[in-house]
């Protein structure tokens, strides 16, 4: 399973790669979204300073959820040739998986310098938790983008369907990471560290049972 | 090879099959015809594998079909309407690609000679995106026959290829059945479908209205089941 | 189960009796606090109905004979729970607002209970735009866990973030005299029955509308279509 997945990957990539089909609207529609918090929450950067976990964690959601709904959906004729495939479909999950994390990884690095530019945020007491806590919020919304998409593939109107879903769904992993970064930018971090087991606590169980229960959507 | 027992297949209130059976034997190369609607393309898609009848069984290969069968899928080589390609790649990393995941050695090697073969040879760092319908239907082709199947699943396979690709395509097929393969093929292409089976079917409103083998089926009576099954209730 | 429906109605008017009458007025509450039995029994059964969800979508995958049957009364106890936790929601806001003075307040259980709507509304969403009927099984079936599994997730992370809801059952001991607590079970009960007997009527329905669709096609079919 895994060197298929590996193979998928290969593939996926190099389709991104060549397309840029996903990374670069993704990209461009975050940088919109701060540009759009300086004209709705009218004020300057002072009155936007102490909302700034909120907006950032707003605004890598909305713009990764761009890229992670759209995954299953480049190149669907094709995808779904490879199901005639013998392989285990837990590696076509694996390696969308995969590439929804390194992207949103990448979409996060960009976007995070860029918001705290435009909405004047300082550095955090840590830069090592900080990065921590980017990385558990945005695997774990990449991880549940990945089973949320999977099972709205083959729908009609899955553009719209998959934020219903998926935007609820996340919502622990959302109050994880902004009061995880509010304690990183607040007077004391009592609480980051619960915070932080819950994130790495959600990335845990949506990668493993999506992967588990993916068996079953082979059957049909 | 392929024993197919009532097949039913009912999709929302319309019922697609109503009770299909036949067997298809090493060597022999099925030509499935019908009007549109009569469920040839569900009947192909049942075969590969990608849904499940509503009643009926299914045996491939003397075991019975079950969808999670891996091992049922390297034996079967399927075409459908659309090639399946993926646009983004080259010609040779489509099928680079397919010739990972089925597992098969040399895949560099396999992947060029399939490419000579179906004459993409010169476009094989083209990507997908700018081949035309045929090219792309010939890549599709290619792929379809890289992993030798035993089993061809075909669907309208002459669509959109020029004289040479079909001439090329019923080559490869009759070598493949000649090997001691099967194929089953859907198609509208009455001519060279004619030339290249050994048995036709004719499918009306989701039954078999027609079975004979070419041999043993004068033009005449040939003439007579397509007529019937295009004639009465098909779609206007 | 017919007489399922029989035994719904004296439930409630028994339940609305205790509830409205034969219970004393919480002084500290006033009046406003009696919808609380109703609010109680509604939210206890929605997350039954929830449970009993999981269990039928666990078993449309792990089982064999059967999934047809299962899977509407999955659908259907999904629908059931989406109702009874849409009254749940609409009897809290309205003693909310005469409580505390505001429709809606962040509180963990309400603003949980306000994201397992979602989640469940997702889950009808999610099977109506499946056109496949083995796939829709199969696919609402693994959505079904995974949400299943996010609820308690929910819960926490909302508990964390804030907390201020009344509380009936507190680690030292009931906090409601005797009087109420009958009244309690016995909506709960009537409210339990109801869903039960509005469960079965759902998933009947789909049977017969399934079995309509069935005689159609074959009607269909003799006709020459």
């Amino acid at each position: 399973m895994l060197k298929a997945a590996v193979w998928l990957f290969w593939k996926d990539l190099s389709l991104e790669l060549r397309g840029r089909e996903l990374l670069l609207p993704a990209a461009v529609f975050g940088l919109i979204i701060a540009m759009l918090y300086g004209f709705a929450f009218d004020g300057g950067q002072q009155a936007l300073r102490p909302m700034f976990p909120g907006l950032l964690w707003l605004g890598i959601f909305f713009s990764s959820f761009l890229a992670v709904g759209r995954a299953f959906g480049v190149e669907a004729e094709a995808g779904q040739q490879l199901l005639m495939a013998p392989i285990d479909r837990g590696a076509i999950f694996l390696a969308k998986l995969a590439l929804n994390i390194l992207l949103t990884l990448i979409l996060t690095a960009v976007l995070t310098p860029a918001f705290a530019m435009l909405l004047g945020a300082p550095l955090p007491r840590s830069t090592g938790l900080f990065i921590w806590t980017l990385v558990l919020g945005v695997v774990g919304f990449a991880a549940a983008g990945s089973a949320m998409g999977a099972l709205t593939a083959q729908t009609r109107l899955r553009e719209l369907l998959l934020p219903a879903l998926l935007l609820p769904f996340t919502s622990p992993l959302l109050l994880g990471a902004v009061n995880a970064t509010a304690a990183l930018y607040g007077k004391s971090s009592a609480q980051l560290g619960s915070w932080l087991w819950l994130m790495a606590a959600f990335d845990g169980i949506f990668i493993l049972v999506p992967l588990l229960l993916f068996e079953y959507l082979t059957e049909v | 090879m392929l024993e197919a027992k009532d097949l039913r297949l009912q999709l929302g209130d319309r019922r697609v099959l109503r009770g299909v059976s036949f067997n298809l034997k090493p060597g022999r190369c099925l030509a499935l015809f019908g009007a549109n609607g009569a469920g040839k393309t569900s009947l192909l898609s049942l075969v590969a594998l990608q849904r499940v009848p509503t009643m009926g069984s299914l045996r491939l290969f003397g075991g019975e079909a079950a969808v999670d069968n891996l091992a049922l899928r390297r034996r079967l080589g399927y075409l459908g309407h659309e090639p399946g390609v993926f646009l983004g790649l080259t010609g040779y990393e489509n099928l680079l690609l397919y010739a990972r995941l089925y597992g098969l050695g040399d895949a560099k090697e396999r992947a060029l000679g399939e490419l000579r073969k179906v004459g993409l040879a010169p476009f094989r760092h083209t990507l997908v995106r700018s081949y035309s319908a045929g090219m792309r239907q010939r890549l599709g082709l290619a792929r379809t026959l890289m992993h030798r199947p035993e089993l061809l699943l075909l669907d309208e396979p002459h669509q959109s290829l020029d004289r040479r690709g079909q001439d090329l395509l019923d080559r490869l097929v009759t070598e493949h059945c000649r090997a001691g393969g099967a194929a089953l093929l859907a198609t509208h292409e009455t001519e060279r479908a004619l030339g290249l089976a050994t048995d036709i079917m004719v499918l009306s409103r989701g039954r078999v209205s027609y079975l004979a083998p070419v041999a043993e089926t004068p033009r005449a009576t040939f003439e007579e089941a397509m007529a019937e099954a295009l004639g009465g209730g098909g779609l206007c | 189960m017919r007489y399922l429906r029989w035994l719904s109605l004296p439930l409630w008017v028994v339940g609305l009796y205790l509830a409205l009458i034969w219970v004393p007025d919480v002084r500290a509450l006033g009046v406003s606090y009696r919808i609380f039995y109703i609010h109680l029994g509604m939210a206890w059964t929605a997350l039954l109905a929830m449970t009993a969800n999981f269990v039928l979508s666990l078993l449309v995958l792990v089982r064999r004979k059967g999934k047809e049957e299962t899977d509407r009364f999955a659908q259907a106890s999904a629908e059931i729970g989406i109702l009874m936790t849409t009254a749940t929601l609409a009897s809290g806001m309205l003693w909310a607002r005469v409580a505390w003075g505001a429709f809606w307040t962040w509180d963990p259980r309400l603003t949980t209970t306000a994201i397992m709507w979602f989640l469940y509304i997702g889950y009808l969403l999610l099977r109506q735009a499946m056109d496949d009927e083995t796939k829709r099984r199969v696919y609402s079936a693994v959505y079904a866990l995974i949400v299943f599994i996010d609820v308690p997730i929910v819960y926490l992370s909302v508990q964390w973030w804030r907390s201020i809801h009344p509380v009936v059952f507190t680690e030292s001991g009931m906090n409601i005299t005797p009087q109420m607590f009958i009244a309690v079970i016995v909506f709960f009960f009537a409210t339990l029955v109801l869903a039960l007997d509005l469960i079965y009527l759902r998933a009947f329905q789909d049977k017969v509308q399934q079995e309509l669709q069935k005689r159609r096609a074959r009607r269909l079919g003799r006709l020459g279509y």
